[in-house]
């Protein structure tokens, strides 16, 4: 197991120099060029060229290649042009409101998505199981800003119950001033025991939350179902019920445990799509995470923060595919010995 | 319709046996035939765009600005008084390109790759491999994102990079059919009469890997369309004044909330047009992949 652990972290890093490569070659070798960006309106030849020397895009490419490389291994992401701060600063400011709208999200689709899966499976084609899979064809062809858009419509245009966009309200989060422990509202107003910011935080959470766990249950229940069918058809779970074992356990215990394995592979993928999805739900919402911070300064070149944020997404979206793997292990007796 | 009913209808038998076989599969695909039907009904709008239209698309008339839904503005007027209806017409042939394009450059990219890497493993096997994961080691929507802010925004850059970035899957499966048959015995014998390498793969090797290819192709069209719409929301696929669905919706986000058509509307044709499309391609998929029953 540990040869395989090492084995992965190599080839990660092997991956992630080739992510590398592949925001230089899509920052410093097609068009469009960071320097008309910071110099604005009609730069002179003389400042072109010395804003050239300054970001060092006078030196052949190869050399460019090196050093970005070096920049980057030191963790040296450069300063964004829009806020004017280093990225990694802009990252670590916004990075906890990504983690704690893309984690609840994932702890809701699991949580709703897997028994969902399982009652569809152990009813598999009653009415109850055709209006799940019904749904789960149908969600999946509304795009997600669609849906926050929908959901916007209805419960801030309509009924009026939530707010529209963004993390707080200005005026609660002026007030109500608790200590920063985790970086994530929810937790450190709780922590604080104020009760007015965690209500605040949480109503404005509940739509952009909707948006991403509607948008990806879909695929976590149609998976649930599919596998937990096969799984129900097997020798073992007759036997079970041959011998009267509570339903429940049956399901839970024994086919649910067989199906873990495949569930654990898509559950990966959907963090991954969760986090492209916090792309166009932070947009939607005013989320200030780092997935619209990346919209924004991907559509107004800026250049060193696309490239940080790029980087950086990449890099989580790797390692949660790496922990899902390892979980292979702790799921899997048999994969432990081999 | 029973079988008697049909057979004293028509005469002839071999009409029968198709007529009642269609009529079986349409019963026991009805979710395909569904999809099929809204598609065709789709691609026709998107023909006959010009013909249905009440209005130019992009004609600007501020005497019916933000208009709600009418007999003259089927599905009401935006800000500029373009009518809703004939920009959602003119949008289906927007989406339905894309769809097409950008499967077929996905196709067109991974295919060979795919077919060099099953055919040859070894070192070039492992190098090509390599390079494909490192696409898909980005989160999903993120390295088009990326790729379409270097090459400038616009839809057809917006297309190449959703193309750039979705190739893998199917140098994957290409791949993975090509190494199965390679060991078979008609392909050593193919080697042994001396056929050359190109024609082996293009000859023997790629028809065993059209089937895959074409059922990850119609489940990915849905996929293709709505990632472009997603492109164009943030504001780097299409570019006013191309009628596209997700633009139509990012135009009119200032004031979606007091005019609910100008962005519903595009939303139900996403939501059709993928729908549809996910169906026929759910339906392609039971029917040539045997393994993948969604029915049990």
């Amino acid at each position: 197991m540990t040869r395989y652990v090492i084995q992965r972290l190599i080839l990660m890093v092997g991956t992630l120099i080739g992510v590398l490569t592949v925001t230089f070659v899509l920052t410093h070798i097609l068009p469009g060029s960071p320097v008309e960006v910071m110099l604005g309106h009609r730069p002179t030849p003389d400042q072109i060229a010395a804003a050239k020397h300054e970001l060092s895009l006078d030196l052949p490419l190869w050399r460019q290649y090196l050093r970005f490389l070096g920049e980057i291994g030191r963790g040296q992401f450069g300063k964004s042009f829009l806020t004017n701060q280093p990225v990694l600063q802009d990252i670590s400011q916004r990075l906890m409101a990504t983690v704690e709208l893309t984690t609840l999200a994932m702890i809701c689709i699991i949580l709703i998505g897997v028994p969902i899966g399982v009652l569809s499976a152990v009813k598999a084609n009653s009415p109850i199981d055709h209006f799940v899979r019904s749904l789960s064809v149908a969600g999946v062809a509304l795009p997600a800003f669609m849906m926050g858009m929908l959901l916007q419509m209805v419960f801030y245009g309509w009924l009026g119950w939530l707010p529209l966009q963004g993390r707080m309200t200005s005026t609660v989060l002026l007030d109500h001033q608790f200590p920063t422990v985790t970086g994530l509202y929810l937790v450190d107003s709780l922590l604080a025991h104020d009760w007015v910011a965690f209500r605040d935080a949480a109503a404005h959470i509940v739509l952009p939350l909707a948006t991403l766990t509607l948008a990806n249950l879909p695929l976590v229940a149609r998976t649930t179902r599919n596998l937990m069918v096969e799984a129900l058809s097997e020798d073992y779970v007759r036997t079970a019920f041959a011998y009267s074992l509570p339903r429940r356990d049956v399901y839970f215990r024994y086919a649910l445990k067989a199906t873990l394995i495949p569930l654990l592979t898509v559950i990966g993928l959907t963090y991954g799509y969760l986090l492209g999805g916090a792309v166009v739900a932070e947009y939607v919402f005013d989320w200030p995470g780092i997935g619209g911070y990346v919209v924004r300064a991907i559509t107004q070149s800026d250049y060193p923060a696309a490239v940080g944020v790029t980087l950086f997404l990449a890099a989580a979206y790797l390692t949660i595919n790496l922990i899902v793997d390892l979980l292979y292990f702790a799921v899997d007796p048999r994969l432990r010995r081999a | 319709m029973t079988t008697e009913t049909i057979n004293a209808l028509l005469t002839p038998e071999r009409r029968i046996t198709f007529l009642v076989r269609a009529l079986h599969f349409a019963r026991m695909n009805v979710l395909f035939v569904l999809g099929l039907t809204l598609f065709l009904l789709i691609v026709l709008a998107a023909i006959f765009a010009p013909l249905i239209a009440p209005y130019d698309p992009v004609a600007i008339n501020f005497a019916d600005k933000l208009s709600p839904p009418t007999w003259q503005h089927l599905m009401g007027a935006n800000e500029l008084g373009q009518d809703v209806f004939s920009q959602v017409l003119f949008g289906a042939r927007t989406s339905l390109m894309v769809g097409v394009v950008v499967i077929s450059l996905a196709i067109a990219i991974g295919v060979p790759i795919g077919l060099l890497s099953g055919y040859f493993g070894g070192r070039l096997d492992t190098a090509l491999m390599r390079v494909s994961d490192v696409f898909l080691a980005f989160p999903p929507l993120l390295l088009p994102i990326a790729i379409t802010a270097a090459l400038g925004t616009g839809l057809f850059n917006a297309m190449a990079a959703l193309a750039v970035s979705w190739f893998p899957w199917y140098s994957r499966i290409v791949r993975g059919a090509v190494m199965r048959v390679k060991s078979e015995l008609y392909i050593s014998a193919a080697r042994a009469m001396g056929v050359s390498n190109v024609r082996i793969m293009l000859r023997h090797a790629l028809p065993n890997s059209l089937t895959p290819i074409i059922v990850q192709g119609s489940m990915d069209f849905g996929y293709a369309i709505l990632a472009a719409a997603s492109l164009s929301f943030i504001g780097i696929g299409a570019q006013p004044p191309t009628p596209e669905w997700g633009l139509m919706a990012a135009l009119s986000r200032d004031r979606f909330l007091d005019n609910w058509w100008t962005v519903a509307f595009p939303g139900l044709a996403i939501f059709v047009t993928v729908l549809a499309v996910n169906l026929v391609g759910d339906g392609v998929r039971d029917t040539l992949d045997p393994k993948h029953q969604s029915s049990h």
